[in-house]
């Protein structure tokens, strides 16, 4: 087959802006790492795991003990077993330096969407001023991913305008006692609260069956991978797109440059094997490998050594809360692992931080009894008791605060380097003290000293490397989303925004990859008929 | 004839090794080959040597023409039981092997015993007795061990105790003690590599420095392996009840519990002595147990100088050699057994040691006071070790250990509720957790502030 489109990645970004085109019957060829994450196998739900079955550490520390080799990483997930494929061998291949800063990538068939949080989120036109692109059509991107994936929220609530409304929702699961109490009292008097606002958590998830994917059935190893195929991950999409004649997927590739070669682009790499050279070629090639990797390529293919360009993403901090009124409540057996609630603290109109509480009932204990400051067995005491009555937290900020920058270097490789503005420690203390603040109204006590700013780069969600402009520089990309320089190069993921929101931007990123396959297609049936498309 | 002192050519050539099919010869020769020496093994049956070559050699028979690069001899060969060959032929053969090593100048290191005596009861420790006497004015290297244990291939009388254990129901416990003294055949095959190849400096002062002696200069260096200068080498670790190591012996090497048997020391040797003279194999038992009571009074051992560590016999009896698993097992035991306040199930700790395996590179971090009764004082290395950085490794032992345990059904059931209590039973009992914590806190300060001040009068 000839391809008349090359996708680099299968993301979500990926997958988004595969399908129009296949669907417009163009001849794509999706390449990408491809590393196999297994679905995990087995029945039961965490709970049954953990008290019942002896061999079972297996399944939580991983057969050749993965959890304890990452033990000295931040966030509960990258220590999961199952997901190790997800994030295997990228920093080894994939030549890099980084400097305060975590790189995270994946070579993986599907991308990072194997470990997603699956928080997803629509935009308002206000929101989006800063991109170049007519509301209209990111709305119908965002309809569109947003029945095909499957997502569960509610509107009727305090953050339904927030989260979008009009989109094709299944109902929200069921929530667990610490968030209905948390919600129930916010609702009781939500007079008082002002910029605080809390709503039901919107996800990427399941609650009705779609086609071979299951809904959840609470079973709460939400973050060991589901098995139920309850929560969206891009490889469900790309198996669909494989039963297409006029789709090939080619796995196992690094991709490492792409070369003008007269009339088409070349797409080279390595395969991830044996190490052989791959050469692929196609009129148009679509980006979507990820922020940091879609912006190596471009910065490649335009030659802008020793440029260092923005890297966004957005800070996070992680917290506990406490609610007294539960203590002494038995550990739940089922439980639903991703957001329940989530928050929007309003700095000023149009500045704010976001964030998710989740249940702690599917989280190992020893994540927090590591945490705290008490001898272990004093922390195990007070902690079986704490864990049924508490909520842990995230929480997001707009990515005004990162200041991340990237370079190419004279040898092919590149360097990251990381850090926070100046004045986001000074915010991060505001919003600390109003959360404890807001929380405590809805009876729920912020753990002292559990509010803590994660190293820069920790939500992985990075962005903004080769961001859509009306009047682009180079290394950016015109509104249509070709990569400005290199005519037939498109961006098609996360690199394409110029900024970002604290709010989740997934749903927009693959909103805006269905946009870019849609135009991509329109423009190869145009060449088709002979006639040079315009912009 | 080169001097064996002078320096300069003693990289790469041979270490010829007599008896290098006996027990501590293999064990030698495989460490020599390991360490990268090139071997001549010499023995009456062929060894196959993996870097090196094998000639035949008897005691009885003429002494090897030895290649002229050879750097060191180290002759291990006896004739233990006394059988085949008459006291002055082995005096001979010891002292045509010496010559034959002063003639292309490689040093001579005689392996001899502590049992070594004019006056030994076998002839076996007469015999070394007089080797060493012939080898010593001519500035030789003797080297004495105590009983050799341990090792994949045992042999001599650690082979025949490790026997007799197998079948036996029972072992004698020795009133009053008779005390032995132990070396490691790793021990005892290192301490003879150092002396065969560490360079060695030549004798007398060293002009350049100041006219200090060698054993000044290394004194000053902190190296004593610089020294191993002619002279005799007692290796062996502090006395121990024999008794005590047979009773390890069943216990570690071969997973046996064996009953001890009250056996009173000096009639016992008294009737044995009497039998001998019906039994000659009885006789010879009263004899070596006599010569094994001798060698346990006999003088310091000099590991430290030539910088081999020696082990606890527990350690050294496991099939490993080093007992890092059982070290791992006990402390994956207590740790758990603190952070869940209960017996951890035995048979999951192995999960403990695999786990500090995978990840941790599985090395036991010597061995804690805590391990035993002390446990219960493990609060403080709880809290010690999130602001020391030398007891950091300990901090992470800590964290694997509950990570591992929380995987474990009954002990995830103590990080749980299954059912409803009361809040204010809850609050009463987090409160009564936490009244504990703060007394053991109290106490820990207390302790270093009394340190600190003892430390400070010290300093005064």
């Amino acid at each position: 087959m000839t391809a008349q489109v090359i996708v680099v990645g299968s993301g979500p970004a990926g997958v988004s802006a595969a399908w129009p085109l296949v669907k417009a019957g163009a001849k794509v060829l999706l390449v990408d790492g491809g590393t196999a994450v297994p679905l995990p196998q087995g029945e039961g739900s965490y709970f049954e795991l953990r008290t019942d079955q002896q061999s079972h550490w297996r399944f939580f520390l991983g057969a050749n003990f993965y959890a304890l080799k990452q033990a000295g990483d931040v966030s509960p997930k990258l220590r999961v077993p199952g997901l190790a494929p997800t994030f295997a061998g990228f920093t080894d291949r994939f030549p890099v330096a980084v400097e305060d800063f975590k790189l995270f990538g994946s070579l993986a068939r599907g991308g990072l969407s194997n470990a997603w949080g699956a928080g997803v989120a629509g935009f308002t036109q206000a929101e989006l001023a800063a991109l170049p692109v007519p509301y209209g059509e990111v709305r119908r991107g965002l309809q569109a991913v947003t029945k095909r994936i499957g997502v569960h929220g509610e509107v009727a609530d305090d953050l339904g305008e927030f989260f979008g409304s009009g989109f094709h929702l299944q109902p929200p699961p069921p929530l667990e006692l610490p968030a209905q109490v948390l919600l129930s009292r916010y609702q009781r008097q939500k007079k008082i609260f002002g910029a605080f606002v809390l709503g039901r958590g919107r996800n990427a998830v399941l609650t009705e069956p779609k086609g071979d994917r299951l809904p959840c059935n609470l079973c709460g190893l939400c973050l060991y991978g589901c098995s139920r195929k309850a929560i969206y991950n891009a490889a469900f999409d790309l198996e669909e797109l494989e039963k297409h004649e006029n789709f090939r997927y080619v796995p196992r590739v690094l991709v490492e440059e792409l070369m003008r070669v007269g009339e088409e682009w070349e797409v080279r790499g390595r395969n991830l094997e044996n190490r052989a050279p791959v050469a692929l070629r196609a009129p148009a090639v679509v980006l979507a490998c990820g922020a940091v990797g879609t912006g190596f390529l471009v910065l490649k293919a335009l030659r802008l050594v020793g440029i260092p360009i923005r890297l966004l993403s957005s800070p996070v901090a992680a917290f506990a809360l406490l609610i007294p009124n539960l203590l002494g409540c038995p550990t739940r057996q089922e439980s639903f692992g991703l957001s329940q609630l989530a928050f929007k603290l309003s700095f000023d109109p149009k500045l704010y931080a976001f964030g998710n509480l989740f249940s702690t009932s599917g989280l190992p204990p020893s994540e927090f009894l590591l945490r705290s400051p008490l001898f272990l067995p004093t922390s195990r005491r007070l902690f079986r008791y704490f864990l049924p009555a508490m909520l842990v937290g995230n929480c997001f900020f707009p990515s005004v605060f990162s200041r991340h920058e990237m370079e190419l270097c004279g040898d092919g490789s590149l360097r990251i380097s990381g850090g926070y503005s100046a004045e986001f420690p000074a915010i991060a203390r505001k919003t600390h003290k109003a959360l404890r603040r807001a929380f405590f109204s809805c009876g729920a006590w912020l753990l002292p000293k559990s509010f803590r700013v994660a190293p820069p780069g920790s939500d992985i969600h990075y962005a903004g490397t080769v961001p859509l402009r009306s009047s682009p520089q180079p290394h950016e990309a015109l509104p249509s989303g070709e990569v400005a320089g290199l005519p037939g190069v498109w961006v098609a993921d996360a690199a394409a925004l110029p900024e970002l929101p604290a709010k989740p931007h997934t749903l927009l990123v693959m909103a805006l990859a269905d946009r870019v396959g849609r135009e991509v297609a329109r423009r190869l049936k145009a060449y088709a008929k002979g006639r040079i498309p315009n912009d | 004839m080169r001097s064996p002192h002078e320096p300069g050519r003693r990289s790469g050539g041979f270490v010829a090794i007599t008896g290098a099919n006996g027990y501590i010869g293999s064990a030698l020769v495989a460490a020599a080959v390991e360490k990268g020496c090139r071997v001549l093994a010499l023995s009456r049956k062929p060894v196959s040597v993996p870097v090196g070559v094998w000639m035949a050699y008897d005691l009885r028979g003429a002494p090897p023409e030895l290649p002229e690069d050879t750097q060191a001899v180290v002759h291990l060969a006896a004739d233990v039981e006394g059988r085949e060959r008459s006291e002055e032929e082995e005096v001979e053969a010891a002292k045509a092997l010496a010559s034959a090593a002063e003639k292309v100048g490689a040093r001579f290191i005689f392996v001899s015993s502590l049992s070594a005596s004019p006056k030994a009861p076998r002839r076996y420790g007469r015999v070394k007795w007089a080797i060493e006497r012939e080898l010593l004015p001519r500035g030789h290297v003797v080297v004495r061990p105590g009983l050799v244990y341990g090792g994949s291939r045992p042999g001599g009388l650690y082979a025949q105790l490790l026997q007799f254990l197998q079948k036996s129901p029972a072992y004698p416990w020795f009133f009053p003690p008779l005390m032995v003294r132990l070396i490691h055949v790793e021990e005892l095959v290192e301490a003879i590599l150092k002396l065969s190849v560490l360079p060695r400096a030549p004798l007398g002062l060293v002009p350049d420095i100041g006219g200090r002696t060698v054993e000044e200069l290394a004194k000053v260096l902190r190296r004593p392996e610089l020294v191993p200068r002619p002279g005799v080498y007692p290796l062996a670790g502090p006395p121990v009840a024999f008794s005590r190591v047979l009773q390890m012996m069943a216990r570690y090497r071969l997973r046996r519990c064996l009953i001890p048997i009250p056996v009173p020391t000096g009639p016992f040797l008294a009737v044995l002595r009497l039998a001998g003279a019906f039994f000659p194999r009885l006789g010879d038992m009263e004899r070596r147990l006599r010569s094994l009571r001798e060698s346990g009074t006999a003088s310091a051992s000099c590991h430290t100088q030539l910088e081999v560590s020696l082990r606890d016999p527990v350690d050294g009896l496991h099939p490993s050699g080093s007992g890092r698993r059982r070290q791992l097992l006990l402390e994956g035991f207590f740790l758990l057994r603190y952070i869940f306040s209960t017996r951890p199930p035995v048979f999951f700790l192995r999960v403990y040691v695999r786990g500090v395996e995978e990840a941790l590179g599985g090395k036991p971090l010597g061995k804690p006071w805590w391990v035993g009764p002390g446990w219960r004082l493990l609060p403080l290395l709880d809290l010690a070790s999130r602001h020391l950085a030398n007891l950091a490794p300990w901090r992470t032992r800590l964290e694997v250990a509950l990570r591992v345990g929380e995987c474990h059904p009954a002990l995830f059931q103590h990080l749980v509720v299954t059912k409803a209590r009361h809040r204010w039973a809850v609050t009463l009992e987090m409160l009564f957790a936490l009244a504990l914590e703060a007394f053991k806190r109290a106490a820990y300060l207390a302790t270093r502030f009394c340190l600190a001040l003892t430390n400070s009068r010290r300093v005064r």
